[in-house]
């Protein structure tokens, strides 16, 4: 266990917006809302808020989104690359910038109107400037009708299940889970709608073997953290969520949705690299680990998430998911909001927000006995994880 | 090219019957007089001067004269669309009700020729009268089936004698709905070119498959990048593949779709026998034989104009 990080911060306040389909509001709002009532929820005044962090996707700038939920100084704003991938990542920036001191109260934020202003789904558009190194990479997908996240994920799912023997009906356990623990959570998109493994198995193909149930659903709305110090926490409204240890990772052959020139294509090395810190930092292994918050915008990846972590062995994971160990009463229940597939897709900033109310006891699908629980971000690209754990 | 599906219609009948018509005097608000002779002018950006009282006494009139021109405009109704006193007061394009009400909905002025018998000078008083002179068989246009119609507009003085005449041809037509033509496909997506890619899309153009490899120790790599990640040197060059390969994984995309492609689209990952792996389309290959493994050959197209990945397709047993 290294001392550097490892419980000196901790995760004090939560806030969002409802999540919908269409906000009816500007992003920039969005923010501000979610920013005030995190901020609200830790008991925090705004002025005292001294770093700000978030994702390079959002359109909402630290400093416009300080500035206009009354902050004054900042010492501290950083944002960070990769989509889904950061999730955790503006975490770990705040905890970084906390335990060094150069900031006392950092707001991480991500909001987004992703259905009703523009989807990712519906495929990334092609710029023809060589001067983008973007472009030059989208050149090796977009030419063979290759545009969508779900395409890229499906041709590494493809590998995955011709080498251990996983079914479309595998990849719908998630899906199916999901839409349990969402149709018992008011603020999810898909609250009082479960779905049977048949609907999944009905729902037509996206990206084959991708069907449509095992892709994430895609929302407006915001989310926002407030981190600060594991001692000030204390002294604040709520039980803290510690921050036990906070990771990225990027490993080798990592391409953006498209590493698929590794020898294996049927791993996630960078979570990989992410587990490994993680239980490093904190001292935690697998088994001392109750829930976790699978990043789930597709569902093959919450699989190989469950075997980079050591839930189960290598192509073990199919078996987890036939036998429901991830489901309420499981071994390991995971996303008990439902998940960005049930609740909402807010780049998995919800996830975070949710494991903090686990930690607390406040959650609508409430678990029982959880001293820790896993937050990961993003697969497929450079990613990001978090163990938080009861003070 | 006349078209004979008008013909024997009733309406053609009431067409053909405004032909030769005529239609009644109508006076003109004013004489002409030297301040509307100014305003036109200024209006039309023409130079009044030679027109101008003074000068005009020492010209070949002898006097003001309206620019000849001007003679439609001394019978121009106003703004309020109204006639002098003891005006025909009937439409005289009432012609155009009729084409109107049968689809000829169109409208284009086609031609407007003008005769003078003499200058009008100020203190002439002129009228008018209107008469359908023509109408055309039925003509098919660029802008679809119609009748040229000519109006002949003859001009008189205050002593009944002819001052001019003027003609105006009008096409009105049936404005034809767009053909629905099928575009041609379009290209797919088309890739951004840099220093370290081009090679890869130019070697495509000339029906070859090239891969970048290290000019130092030789090592294969794919997609192209500055330097080798095995020994870093920054020198490279390239061979060309065999083109043979197998299928390392696929997908077939269903949404969102391109139109440069057919859905469902099989997508390969090839791993050529070189060692390198590359994405490429395997259009018209039935995605229900694609199989993990199997022996895969290209197939490449070249396109003048646009560039293209290599499709592959499976290799035919025997």
């Amino acid at each position: 266990m290294s001392d550097f990080l490892s419980g000196k911060v901790a995760i004090a306040g939560i806030g969002a917006t409802e999540f919908s389909k269409n906000s009816g509001r500007t992003e920039i709002r969005l923010a501000v809302e979610a920013c005030l009532a995190a901020l609200g929820d830790a008991g925090i005044a705004p002025e005292e808020v001294d770093g700000m962090c978030t994702f390079t996707m959002d359109n909402n700038p630290e400093m416009d989104v300080h500035r206009l939920i009354g902050g004054k100084d900042m010492t501290f704003f950083s944002r960070i690359d990769y989509g889904g991938g950061g999730a955790c990542a503006p975490v770990l920036q705040a905890a970084m910038a906390i335990a060094t001191g150069v900031a006392n109260v950092v707001v991480c934020y991500r909001a987004m109107n992703e259905r009703s202003w523009y989807r990712y789904g519906s495929g990334t558009p092609m710029t023809q400037s060589p001067t983008f190194t973007h472009a030059n990479h989208y050149s090796w997908y977009l030419p063979a009708g290759l545009s969508s996240p779900a395409s890229y994920v499906a041709m590494a799912a493809r590998a995955y299940m011709h080498k251990y023997g996983v079914t479309s009906a595998d990849f719908g356990q998630i899906s199916v889970v999901a839409r349990e623990f969402a149709a018992t959570n008011p603020k999810a998109y898909f609250y009082g709608k479960p779905i049977t493994l048949d609907d999944h198995q009905q729902s037509r193909l996206v990206a084959d073997p991708l069907r449509l149930l095992d892709c994430c659903q895609e929302s407006d709305g915001a989310v926002a953290l407030v981190i600060t110090s594991a001692e000030r926490a204390r002294s604040l409204n709520n039980k803290p969520a510690i921050v036990r240890a906070a990771a990225q990772g990027s490993a080798q052959g990592q391409h953006r949705m498209t590493s698929f020139y590794r020898n294996d294509m049927t791993t996630l090395p960078e979570m990989g690299l992410v587990a490994k810190q993680l239980y490093a930092q904190s001292g935690l292994k697998a088994d001392d680990i109750q829930s976790a918050i699978l990043y789930d915008h597709f569902t093959p990846y919450v699989l190989e998430q469950l075997e980079e972590f050591g839930f189960c062995g290598r192509g073990e994971a199919k078996d987890f998911v036939r036998s429901r160990q991830h489901a309420r009463g499981g071994r390991l229940p995971i996303n008990p909001n439902g998940g960005q597939l049930g609740e909402a897709y807010i780049h998995g900033m919800n996830g975070i927000a949710e494991a903090v109310r686990q930690l607390r006891g406040t959650a609508v699908n409430q678990l029982g006995g959880l001293h820790n629980i896993l937050v990961t971000a993003g697969t497929g690209v450079p990613t990001s994880g978090l163990i938080l754990g009861r003070d | 090219m006349e078209s004979a599906v008008s013909d024997g219609k009733a309406w053609i009948a009431e067409l053909r019957s405004y032909v030769g018509r005529r239609y009644g005097v109508i006076h003109a608000w004013d004489a002409v007089n030297a301040s509307m002779i100014r305003q036109w002018c200024e209006a039309m950006d023409f130079d009044f001067a030679p027109f101008a009282a003074d000068t005009a006494a020492d010209s070949v009139h002898g006097g003001m004269v309206a620019p000849a021109t001007m003679l439609p405009v001394w019978l121009m109704p106003g703004l309020r669309n109204t006639r002098p006193p003891g005006s025909d007061l009937t439409n005289p394009r009432e012609v155009m009700t009729v084409l109107e009400r049968e689809g000829y909905i169109g409208i284009l002025g086609t031609n407007c020729e003008q005769e003078y018998e003499r200058y009008l000078r100020p203190g002439d008083k002129i009228s008018t009268t209107h008469m359908v002179e023509a109408i055309s068989d039925e003509k098919q246009t660029k802008f679809g089936p119609g009748f040229f119609i000519t109006f002949l507009q003859e001009f008189f003085d205050q002593h009944n004698a002819p001052v001019g005449r003027m003609r105006l041809r009008i096409l009105r037509f049936k404005p034809q709905p767009k053909v629905e033509q099928k575009p041609l496909r379009p290209s797919p997506p088309q890739p951004a070119l840099s220093q370290d890619t081009a090679f890869f899309w130019e070697g495509l153009q000339a029906g070859k498959l090239l891969i970048q490899r290290c000019a130092a120790c030789h090592t294969l790599r794919h997609p192209p990048g500055p330097a080798c990640t095995s020994c870093h040197s920054l020198e490279w060059d390239t061979v060309q593949a065999s083109g043979r390969g197998k299928l390392f994984s696929f997908v077939v995309m269903h949404h969102p779709q391109h139109p440069a492609f057919d859905y469902p689209h099989p997508v390969g990952l090839i791993e050529l026998e070189e060692g390198v792996r590359l994405v490429a389309p395997l259009a018209g290959t039935d995605p229900d034989v694609l199989e993990i493994g199997m022996a895969m050959e290209v197939v490449i197209e070249a396109v003048e104009g646009e560039h293209r990945l290599p499709n592959f397709r499976p290799v035919k047993k025997g």
